[in-house]
Protein backbone atom coordinates (compact mmCIF):
# COMPACT_ATOMS: atom_id res chain seq x y z
CA UNK A 1 0.00 0.00 0.00
CA UNK A 2 2.74 2.38 1.04
CA UNK A 3 4.65 1.45 -2.10
CA UNK A 4 1.70 2.21 -4.42
CA UNK A 5 1.13 5.55 -2.66
CA UNK A 6 4.80 6.34 -3.17
CA UNK A 7 4.56 5.50 -6.89
CA UNK A 8 1.40 7.61 -7.29
CA UNK A 9 3.13 10.55 -5.63
CA UNK A 10 6.14 10.14 -7.92
CA UNK A 11 3.84 10.05 -10.96
CA UNK A 12 2.06 13.24 -9.83
CA UNK A 13 5.40 15.00 -9.29
CA UNK A 14 6.49 13.90 -12.77
CA UNK A 15 3.26 15.19 -14.34
CA UNK A 16 3.47 18.54 -12.57
CA UNK A 17 7.10 18.98 -13.64
CA UNK A 18 6.17 18.43 -17.28
CA UNK A 19 3.59 21.19 -17.31
CA UNK A 20 1.26 21.84 -20.20
CA UNK A 21 2.69 21.95 -23.70
CA UNK A 22 1.58 25.05 -25.61
CA UNK A 23 2.04 25.95 -29.27
CA UNK A 24 1.93 29.61 -30.33
CA UNK A 25 3.20 31.68 -33.24
CA UNK A 26 5.77 34.46 -32.94
CA UNK A 27 5.54 37.03 -35.72
CA UNK A 28 8.18 39.48 -36.91
CA UNK A 29 6.72 42.12 -39.20
CA UNK A 30 8.54 44.53 -41.51
CA UNK A 31 12.04 44.01 -40.20
CA UNK A 32 14.46 46.03 -42.36
CA UNK A 33 17.23 43.90 -43.91
CA UNK A 34 20.02 46.09 -45.21
CA UNK A 35 23.28 45.94 -47.20
CA UNK A 36 25.35 49.03 -47.84
CA UNK A 37 26.29 49.71 -51.48
CA UNK A 38 28.10 49.63 -53.76
CA UNK A 39 27.36 45.93 -54.22
CA UNK A 40 28.85 43.57 -56.77
CA UNK A 41 27.57 40.74 -58.94
CA UNK A 42 27.11 37.61 -56.84
CA UNK A 43 25.89 36.82 -53.33
CA UNK A 44 25.57 39.87 -51.05
CA UNK A 45 24.63 39.86 -47.37
CA UNK A 46 21.74 41.88 -45.94
CA UNK A 47 21.48 41.97 -42.15
CA UNK A 48 19.20 43.04 -39.33
CA UNK A 49 19.69 42.82 -35.58
CA UNK A 50 16.50 41.84 -33.83
CA UNK A 51 15.61 41.82 -30.13
CA UNK A 52 13.29 38.98 -29.21
CA UNK A 53 10.21 39.83 -27.16
CA UNK A 54 8.83 36.52 -25.94
CA UNK A 55 6.42 38.28 -23.59
CA UNK A 56 4.45 39.41 -26.64
CA UNK A 57 3.57 35.74 -27.22
CA UNK A 58 2.84 34.90 -23.61
CA UNK A 59 3.84 36.99 -20.55
CA UNK A 60 4.51 33.71 -18.72
CA UNK A 61 6.85 32.36 -21.42
CA UNK A 62 10.44 32.08 -20.24
CA UNK A 63 13.37 31.08 -22.46
CA UNK A 64 14.17 27.93 -20.44
CA UNK A 65 10.71 26.49 -21.16
CA UNK A 66 11.03 26.61 -24.95
CA UNK A 67 10.95 23.09 -26.42
CA UNK A 68 11.21 23.87 -30.12
CA UNK A 69 10.99 26.77 -32.57
CA UNK A 70 10.32 26.29 -36.25
CA UNK A 71 10.10 28.84 -39.07
CA UNK A 72 6.71 28.46 -40.76
CA UNK A 73 6.63 31.55 -42.99
CA UNK A 74 9.33 33.72 -44.56
CA UNK A 75 8.29 36.54 -46.84
CA UNK A 76 10.60 39.20 -48.30
CA UNK A 77 9.25 42.29 -50.01
CA UNK A 78 10.78 45.19 -51.91
CA UNK A 79 9.58 48.65 -52.89
CA UNK A 80 12.09 48.77 -55.78
CA UNK A 81 10.33 49.34 -59.13
CA UNK A 82 12.40 46.46 -60.57
CA UNK A 83 11.16 44.08 -57.88
CA UNK A 84 13.51 41.12 -57.61
CA UNK A 85 14.30 41.08 -61.34
CA UNK A 86 18.04 41.46 -60.64
CA UNK A 87 18.10 38.90 -57.83
CA UNK A 88 18.74 35.25 -58.71
CA UNK A 89 18.02 33.76 -55.27
CA UNK A 90 17.43 34.58 -51.60
CA UNK A 91 18.71 32.51 -48.66
CA UNK A 92 17.52 33.34 -45.13
CA UNK A 93 19.67 32.50 -42.09
CA UNK A 94 19.96 33.52 -38.44
CA UNK A 95 22.69 33.55 -35.81
CA UNK A 96 23.60 35.15 -32.48
CA UNK A 97 26.74 35.81 -30.46
CA UNK A 98 26.45 32.44 -28.69
CA UNK A 99 24.60 30.25 -31.20
CA UNK A 100 25.84 29.04 -34.59
CA UNK A 101 24.40 30.19 -37.89
CA UNK A 102 21.39 28.22 -39.13
CA UNK A 103 19.98 28.17 -42.63
CA UNK A 104 16.23 28.60 -42.42
CA UNK A 105 14.69 29.21 -45.85
CA UNK A 106 15.41 29.60 -49.56
CA UNK A 107 13.91 30.71 -52.86
CA UNK A 108 15.83 29.78 -56.02
CA UNK A 109 15.22 30.96 -58.67
CA UNK A 110 12.98 33.97 -58.04
CA UNK A 111 10.18 34.31 -60.59
CA UNK A 112 10.35 37.62 -62.48
CA UNK A 113 8.11 40.61 -61.70
CA UNK A 114 7.61 39.64 -58.08
CA UNK A 115 7.35 42.35 -55.38
CA UNK A 116 7.06 39.80 -52.60
CA UNK A 117 9.04 36.58 -52.50
CA UNK A 118 7.87 33.65 -50.40
CA UNK A 119 10.74 31.45 -49.30
CA UNK A 120 10.52 27.71 -48.62
CA UNK A 121 11.23 27.12 -44.91
CA UNK A 122 13.51 24.37 -43.64
CA UNK A 123 11.60 21.29 -42.56
CA UNK A 124 14.05 20.33 -39.80
CA UNK A 125 15.83 23.47 -38.48
CA UNK A 126 15.03 24.00 -34.78
CA UNK A 127 15.72 27.57 -33.59
CA UNK A 128 15.24 26.72 -29.90
CA UNK A 129 18.75 27.83 -28.92
CA UNK A 130 18.46 31.07 -30.92
CA UNK A 131 15.17 31.91 -29.20
CA UNK A 132 16.90 31.52 -25.84
CA UNK A 133 19.01 34.60 -26.73
CA UNK A 134 17.97 38.20 -26.17
CA UNK A 135 19.15 39.35 -29.58
CA UNK A 136 19.57 37.53 -32.88
CA UNK A 137 21.00 38.56 -36.24
CA UNK A 138 18.83 37.89 -39.29
CA UNK A 139 20.84 37.34 -42.46
CA UNK A 140 19.59 37.36 -46.03
CA UNK A 141 21.94 36.42 -48.85
CA UNK A 142 20.77 37.95 -52.12
CA UNK A 143 22.49 36.74 -55.29
CA UNK A 144 22.74 39.91 -57.35
CA UNK A 145 22.86 39.94 -61.16
CA UNK A 146 25.32 42.71 -62.12
CA UNK A 147 26.69 45.49 -59.92
CA UNK A 148 24.62 47.96 -57.90
CA UNK A 149 25.75 51.44 -56.82
CA UNK A 150 23.00 51.90 -54.23
CA UNK A 151 22.19 50.20 -50.94
CA UNK A 152 19.93 47.17 -50.95
CA UNK A 153 17.01 47.16 -48.54
CA UNK A 154 14.20 44.63 -48.14
CA UNK A 155 11.44 44.15 -45.61
CA UNK A 156 11.09 40.74 -43.98
CA UNK A 157 7.99 39.16 -42.48
CA UNK A 158 8.61 35.96 -40.56
CA UNK A 159 6.42 33.62 -38.56
CA UNK A 160 7.80 31.07 -36.10
CA UNK A 161 5.96 28.30 -34.31
CA UNK A 162 7.08 28.08 -30.68
CA UNK A 163 6.34 25.00 -28.57
CA UNK A 164 6.87 25.55 -24.85
CA UNK A 165 5.91 24.22 -21.46
CA UNK A 166 3.73 26.30 -19.23
CA UNK A 167 4.37 25.47 -15.59
CA UNK B 1 47.80 58.19 -8.65
CA UNK B 2 44.66 56.07 -8.85
CA UNK B 3 43.07 58.63 -11.15
CA UNK B 4 46.13 58.55 -13.39
CA UNK B 5 46.02 54.71 -13.64
CA UNK B 6 42.31 54.84 -14.40
CA UNK B 7 42.91 57.43 -17.13
CA UNK B 8 45.69 55.33 -18.69
CA UNK B 9 43.52 52.19 -18.66
CA UNK B 10 40.58 54.07 -20.25
CA UNK B 11 42.87 55.41 -22.97
CA UNK B 12 44.54 52.07 -23.68
CA UNK B 13 41.44 49.84 -23.84
CA UNK B 14 40.23 51.20 -27.21
CA UNK B 15 43.77 50.97 -28.64
CA UNK B 16 44.07 47.28 -27.70
CA UNK B 17 40.48 46.67 -28.87
CA UNK B 18 41.24 48.09 -32.32
CA UNK B 19 44.52 46.17 -32.69
CA UNK B 20 42.80 42.90 -31.65
CA UNK B 21 40.13 43.51 -34.35
CA UNK B 22 42.75 44.32 -36.98
CA UNK B 23 44.64 41.13 -36.07
CA UNK B 24 41.56 38.90 -36.29
CA UNK B 25 40.22 40.61 -39.44
CA UNK B 26 43.28 39.47 -41.40
CA UNK B 27 41.21 36.36 -42.10
CA UNK B 28 38.78 38.31 -44.27
CA UNK B 29 39.30 38.24 -48.02
CA UNK B 30 38.95 35.82 -50.92
CA UNK B 31 40.65 32.43 -50.62
CA UNK B 32 41.11 29.43 -52.89
CA UNK B 33 41.20 25.81 -51.60
CA UNK B 34 44.00 23.53 -52.87
CA UNK B 35 41.75 21.78 -55.41
CA UNK B 36 41.07 25.12 -57.15
CA UNK B 37 37.40 24.20 -57.65
CA UNK B 38 36.02 27.22 -55.77
CA UNK B 39 36.82 30.62 -54.28
CA UNK B 40 35.56 31.49 -50.84
CA UNK B 41 35.00 34.97 -49.42
CA UNK B 42 35.57 35.10 -45.66
CA UNK B 43 33.71 37.93 -43.93
CA UNK B 44 32.82 38.96 -40.40
CA UNK B 45 29.29 38.97 -39.03
CA UNK B 46 29.10 40.21 -35.44
CA UNK B 47 32.23 38.84 -33.79
CA UNK B 48 32.42 35.63 -35.86
CA UNK B 49 33.81 34.74 -39.27
CA UNK B 50 31.99 33.05 -42.16
CA UNK B 51 33.07 31.93 -45.61
CA UNK B 52 30.80 31.75 -48.63
CA UNK B 53 31.47 30.43 -52.12
CA UNK B 54 31.73 33.33 -54.58
CA UNK B 55 33.12 31.50 -57.59
CA UNK B 56 32.96 27.93 -58.91
CA UNK B 57 35.25 26.48 -61.57
CA UNK B 58 32.29 24.45 -62.84
CA UNK B 59 29.23 26.53 -61.92
CA UNK B 60 26.74 24.26 -63.68
CA UNK B 61 25.69 20.72 -62.79
CA UNK B 62 26.68 18.57 -65.81
CA UNK B 63 23.56 16.42 -65.49
CA UNK B 64 21.02 19.29 -65.41
CA UNK B 65 23.12 22.04 -67.08
CA UNK B 66 21.68 24.38 -64.42
CA UNK B 67 23.65 26.27 -61.72
CA UNK B 68 24.80 23.85 -59.02
CA UNK B 69 22.63 23.55 -55.91
CA UNK B 70 23.14 21.96 -52.49
CA UNK B 71 21.67 18.62 -53.62
CA UNK B 72 23.22 16.70 -50.70
CA UNK B 73 21.67 18.85 -47.94
CA UNK B 74 20.15 16.58 -45.27
CA UNK B 75 17.16 18.93 -45.26
CA UNK B 76 15.23 18.12 -48.45
CA UNK B 77 13.42 21.46 -48.42
CA UNK B 78 16.75 23.34 -48.70
CA UNK B 79 18.30 21.28 -51.50
CA UNK B 80 17.49 24.06 -53.92
CA UNK B 81 19.98 26.40 -52.22
CA UNK B 82 22.51 27.63 -54.81
CA UNK B 83 26.11 26.57 -54.18
CA UNK B 84 27.33 29.95 -55.38
CA UNK B 85 26.81 32.00 -52.23
CA UNK B 86 26.72 28.98 -49.91
CA UNK B 87 28.27 29.58 -46.47
CA UNK B 88 30.49 26.55 -46.03
CA UNK B 89 32.62 28.08 -43.24
CA UNK B 90 30.59 29.05 -40.18
CA UNK B 91 31.04 30.56 -36.72
CA UNK B 92 34.83 30.88 -36.44
CA UNK B 93 36.09 32.84 -33.44
CA UNK B 94 39.56 34.37 -33.17
CA UNK B 95 41.52 32.78 -30.32
CA UNK B 96 44.78 34.69 -30.78
CA UNK B 97 48.14 33.48 -32.14
CA UNK B 98 46.85 33.37 -35.75
CA UNK B 99 44.15 30.77 -34.92
CA UNK B 100 40.39 30.85 -35.47
CA UNK B 101 38.42 27.96 -33.99
CA UNK B 102 35.00 26.66 -32.81
CA UNK B 103 33.80 26.75 -36.43
CA UNK B 104 32.44 24.23 -38.90
CA UNK B 105 33.18 23.42 -42.53
CA UNK B 106 30.63 21.93 -44.92
CA UNK B 107 31.53 19.64 -47.79
CA UNK B 108 28.83 20.07 -50.46
CA UNK B 109 30.12 17.01 -52.33
CA UNK B 110 28.84 14.67 -49.59
CA UNK B 111 26.58 16.91 -47.46
CA UNK B 112 28.74 16.44 -44.34
CA UNK B 113 29.62 19.11 -41.79
CA UNK B 114 32.87 18.87 -39.83
CA UNK B 115 34.25 20.75 -36.85
CA UNK B 116 37.00 23.02 -38.03
CA UNK B 117 39.93 25.22 -37.03
CA UNK B 118 41.89 27.69 -39.12
CA UNK B 119 45.57 28.50 -38.74
CA UNK B 120 47.11 31.40 -40.66
CA UNK B 121 50.61 30.32 -41.72
CA UNK B 122 51.37 33.68 -43.35
CA UNK B 123 49.31 36.61 -44.66
CA UNK B 124 48.40 34.64 -47.80
CA UNK B 125 48.19 31.03 -46.58
CA UNK B 126 45.63 29.27 -44.40
CA UNK B 127 45.64 25.75 -43.03
CA UNK B 128 42.03 24.66 -42.61
CA UNK B 129 41.52 21.50 -40.57
CA UNK B 130 38.24 19.59 -40.65
CA UNK B 131 37.56 16.76 -38.21
CA UNK B 132 34.92 14.63 -36.55
CA UNK B 133 35.19 14.28 -32.77
CA UNK B 134 38.91 14.40 -32.04
CA UNK B 135 41.00 17.00 -33.86
CA UNK B 136 43.79 14.49 -34.41
CA UNK B 137 41.49 12.47 -36.67
CA UNK B 138 40.97 14.94 -39.47
CA UNK B 139 42.28 16.40 -42.69
CA UNK B 140 44.05 19.67 -43.37
CA UNK B 141 43.76 21.66 -46.58
CA UNK B 142 45.89 24.64 -47.59
CA UNK B 143 44.06 27.68 -48.92
CA UNK B 144 45.75 30.56 -50.74
CA UNK B 145 44.65 34.19 -50.70
CA UNK B 146 43.53 35.38 -54.10
CA UNK B 147 44.75 38.95 -53.84
CA UNK B 148 48.23 38.42 -52.44
CA UNK B 149 49.18 40.76 -49.57
CA UNK B 150 52.79 41.88 -49.41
Amino acid sequence: MKYSLFLSALFLIFLSSCGTEIKKNYIINDVKLFAEGPLFDGPNTLQANYSLDLASVDPALVQENIKSVKLVKAQISTSDSLGFDRIRSLVFQATSADVGLQQLAVINPIPKELKTAILTPSSIADMKELFRQKQITLILDADLEGDLEENLEYLGNFEFEIVYNQK
Amino acid sequence: MRNLLFLISVLLVPVFGISQDAESDRLTGIWEPSNGKARVKIEKIGAKYYGKIVWLKEPNDPTTNQPKVDKNNEDESLRNTPLRGYRLLKDFVYKGKDEWSDGTIYDPENGSTYKSNIKMKDANTLEIRGYIGVEALGRTDVWKRLEVKK
